[in-house]
């Protein structure tokens, strides 16, 4: 530890202090040395000489620890989501070995895929969605600091984690690296960095991609990575349960006339097509989907880790499923005559698409949530509310949690303004 | 007693609490006060190096308001006037003789305190030396002599890390608080709130008091603050000020009353882990810190606080006791010390309000904290923190980034005269972007007095 603490000291003389070689590239310098050792900045000469262990680093690492469960998950379904997609096509094509595959010597066996080839496959997918979205992602950051003169922040560290996480395994890096710029550039930086932006960068980055290039982040077709670059297994369709949940109402009333389909849930069946998926296969999260957010249990793990830390809020959390449940059963309960989607239980909502994941990691976002703890609770259930509006009415996109979240940054400020105005109000009356 | 239990705050537990026991220190060889400790007063010297003067000789006073007068604390001779940019004061220095010998200073007695008015007890007040203990709310500053204070709050309890417990401060002293409490009666049509720790037996000097309303008050820091105290007990209305001091320090306004004379020796609580003895000292006002820490200057990688580790001035190791100081606290400097991995590790052992840091599976009864921040300072990033510390009815974030905006209008609405320094320490303290809260508040009041 001393030998590392003396390289760090010796390199530091080349950006440090102002007019040394490389002063220009201080940020960069600082950003890693205390990633390695803690500042050593003392507090000033009046007000708290003591201060809380706590950083800013070490929350935005609570929150990676958080994730972690999800990532973990991620490596294994995007590896048992292929060779289940792969071993359902008929005729089954050749197996095509990827660079991980290749690099380690792991051919799978078809017949009898072990735990380990998925996982191989998992890792192979997301190691360069994980190495894109950090490269680019910090390299902006890393850039903006430099031209700020400030020290680099680490609000990245946990975005970089939750843009891989809910894109699709199977996306083409280009168009990952092109999301990740624009959102980090135009949503971030130019609103001044971490802490002053109005939408969250990650959610920025998917809704980027959604629009932009449609083809590879919705349908049916892009949720269960290939072996080749551009990343689908060509022609076969692993419908994530919510499409196919809305989809029931075609199959119901168009295709199958005599209703063996019988409600939206029978349609949820796994990337072969063919076994159907009840509420604990969902809720354990072995389904077609982005990258991480498939698993509501890893969630709820990741969720425990942020409640007891204080760092996630359980207001935002708790509001968001009452939210969700509420609107749920107003569906159900036949706001008008609603198929697919609109029939189904909310519990089924909880466990279905990203919304336990947006409303564990992107809705408390302190950024862009709101700060009040009553402008907490407003905006929590409003996201449950509008993603099951979002899924039941738009017929075009079943995914409501990304665009409910995106919809209640918008409206964050509003809702903390009109709290602190009562806030306001009860000061007027209570000093005349 | 009425008692109020505040819910929301964090107590910093440090090592190195001072035992309740009282020692006479050594005479200082020398003393200096301070123009520096007294905001918006405008110091104009009377004295000059190599004059002689008693203790309770003015020493300098306010130009702005020339009956506002500071008095030397000791018998001697001036040996420094240190002048600032633009002539500024900024201290004097005395060599303290062996003997001290009292120069006549305006008094009063507790007879005389119903026929004399109150303008002319506060002139007498003011000539006494003893004006700048009293200070005021809204701003945290001196006084305003013209306003006349909706009530005055005696704080009996102090729930600063280590501080000096004002029971202790004040053992023996009860003659001389009730006369205190006598001449701040004066002062107010409203009432006099001594403000004492919830819980445990008040000490006879304070259950004795007469002319007093006793508040009590439970819970984490900051429920022995002035600030809370007020906004439980009679929040200020529009235009309203209420006048606070400590209880020491009344008890140091009835010394002066009783007395006739200056009162320079101060009761100051020696405390934290580097202090070398913990305990409480009978100490000349504006003495050279040395003579409580044994005779030397602490060496070493030591910071030596005027003051609450939450609220004091980081002086020197060869400094001088403040004015207003009745704790003074050592603690690590922290030097070179870089926690390697320090975000990632569970930190055990580490203080924190944050269950992020999970020390709090393993707690400790008190902590060995140093100066470092122990961590890069970061824009606002909310999640929640300052507000887990902060009893009063406002949202800090807000408050700051109207001040940060500059714009005091909405400050204003929001609660800026509310608070002071002290009021936000705890959330600085807690913050984990390492935000200086203070110093932001501080900058609204300040543009808030130039707009007014």
């Amino acid at each position: 530890m001393q030998f590392l603490r003396n390289i760090v000291d010796k390199t530091r003389r080349l950006y440090h202090p102002p007019g040394s070689k490389l002063h220009k590239l201080w940020p960069l310098f600082d950003a890693n040395e205390t990633f390695l050792f803690a500042p050593d900045t003392k507090a000033q000469r009046t007000g708290p000489h003591v201060r809380d262990y706590a950083d800013l680093k070490r929350t935005m690492v609570m929150v990676i620890f958080a994730m972690l469960p999800c990532l973990l998950f991620s490596f294994y379904n995007v590896g048992y989501q292929h060779f289940l997609a792969f071993q359902g096509m008929e005729p089954r094509p050749s197996y095509e070995l990827g660079w991980l595959q290749s690099l380690l010597g792991a051919t799978p066996d078809l017949a009898n895929v072990t735990f380990w080839d998925r996982v191989v496959f998992g890792l192979q997918r997301m190691i360069p969605i994980l190495i894109v979205s950090y490269a680019v992602g910090l390299g902006i950051e890393v850039g903006f600091a430099i031209l700020r003169k400030e020290e680099v922040s680490e609000g990245y560290l946990v975005t970089g984690m939750l843009v891989a996480l809910i894109v699709p395994a199977s996306i083409p890096l280009w168009q990952l690296a092109v999301g990740v710029a624009f959102s980090v550039v135009l949503c971030k930086e130019v609103f001044g960095g971490t802490g002053m932006n109005i939408f969250n960068p990650a959610l920025m980055v998917r809704a980027f991609l959604f629009f932009a290039y449609a083809g590879q982040m919705s349908g049916s077709k892009v949720w269960v990575a290939g072996n080749h670059t551009a990343g689908m297994i060509d022609g076969y369709s692993g419908a994530t349960p919510l499409a196919a949940a809305a989809n029931a109402k075609l199959t119901q009333a168009n295709l199958d006339p005599t209703g063996t389909v019988a409600s939206a849930q029978d349609a949820i069946v796994d990337a072969t097509g063919k076994v159907a998926l009840g509420w604990w296969d969902l809720f354990v999260g072995l389904c077609p989907g982005s990258a991480g957010e498939t698993s509501a249990l890893c969630c709820l793990l990741g969720a425990l880790l942020l409640v007891i830390t204080g760092i996630g809020s359980w207001r935002i959390m708790v509001a968001g499923v009452v939210g969700l449940f509420a609107a749920g059963w107003a569906m159900n309960a036949g706001l008008g005559h609603l198929d697919g989607l609109g029939s189904l239980p909310p519990h089924y909502h909880l466990v279905m698409g990203g919304f336990a994941f947006g409303i564990v990691f992107m809705a408390t976002d302190p950024v862009s949530s709101p700060e009040t703890n009553t402008g907490k609770w407003v905006y929590g259930i409003l996201i449950g509310v509008m993603t099951v509006i979002v899924r039941a009415v738009n017929p075009a996109y079943p995914e409501g949690a990304m665009l409910a979240i995106l919809l209640l940054n918008a409206f964050a400020p509003t809702i903390d303004h009109f709290v602190v105005a009562s806030n306001i109000r009860r000061r007027l009356a209570r000093h005349g | 007693m009425t008692t109020y239990t505040i819910k929301k705050g964090f107590d910093i537990r440090l090592t190195g609490a001072a035992q309740p026991r009282m020692d006479q220190a050594p005479e200082p060889a020398t003393v200096r006060v301070s123009a520096l400790e007294f905001p918006g007063l405008k110091p104009k010297p009377v004295v000059a190096e190599g004059d002689a003067v008693r203790t309770g000789d003015r020493l300098f006073f306010d130009k702005s308001d020339p009956d506002t007068a500071l008095l030397s604390p000791a018998t001697g001779k001036v040996t420094k006037v240190e002048l600032g940019a633009r002539r500024a004061l900024q201290w004097i220095e005395i060599a303290v003789d062996s003997a001290d010998r009292f120069a006549e200073v305006p008094t009063v007695t507790v007879d005389q305190l119903s026929s004399l008015g109150r303008d002319e007890l506060i002139r007498r007040l003011k000539g006494s030396g003893l004006w700048p203990l009293l200070r005021q709310r809204p701003i945290g500053r001196l006084c305003d002599a013209s306003k006349t204070p909706s009530a005055i709050y005696v704080n009996g309890m102090d729930t600063e890390p280590l501080a000096a417990d004002p029971a202790v401060a004040c053992l023996g002293r009860g003659a001389e608080l009730q006369a205190g409490i006598d001449v701040l009666r004066a002062l107010t049509d409203g009432k006099v709130y001594l403000t004492v720790a919830a819980g445990r037996t008040p000490p006879d000097e304070f259950r004795n008091l007469r002319g007093v309303e006793v508040r009590g008050f439970a819970g984490p820091h900051p429920a022995g603050l002035v600030g809370t105290h007020i906004s439980r007990i009679a929040p200020l209305g529009e235009g309203e000020v209420a006048w606070f001091l400590k209880v020491q320090e009344a008890a140091l306004i009835g010394a002066w009353v009783r007395d006739g004379r200056y009162p320079a020796v101060r009761t100051v609580a020696v405390a934290g882990s580097r202090a070398p003895t913990q305990q409480y000292y009978r100490v000349r006002q504006g003495a050279a810190l040395s003579v409580l820490t044994g005779g030397n200057p602490v060496t070493g990688d030591v910071r030596v606080i005027n003051g609450t580790v939450l609220n004091g001035v980081k002086v020197a190791p060869d400094g001088y006791l403040g004015f207003y100081a009745n704790t003074v606290t050592l603690i690590p400097e922290g030097g070179d010390t870089r926690d390697m991995f320090g975000w990632g590790l569970p930190g055990f052992g580490k203080l924190s309000a944050s269950r992020s840091v999970f020390s709090w599976l393993t707690p400790k009864p008190a902590y060995d904290l140093d100066a470092r921040l122990n961590g890069g300072v970061r824009p606002i990033v909310n999640i929640g923190s300052w507000d887990r510390v902060m009893p009063l009815d406002i949202y800090p974030t807000y408050l700051v980034r109207a001040i940060q905006a500059g714009d005091v209008e909405e400050a204003l609405k929001l609660g800026l005269l509310e608070v002071t320094e002290e009021d936000v320490a705890l959330c600085t303290f807690v913050d984990h972007c390492k935000i200086e809260v203070g110093d932001i508040i501080r900058k609204g009041l300040d543009m808030y007095e130039k707009e007014a």
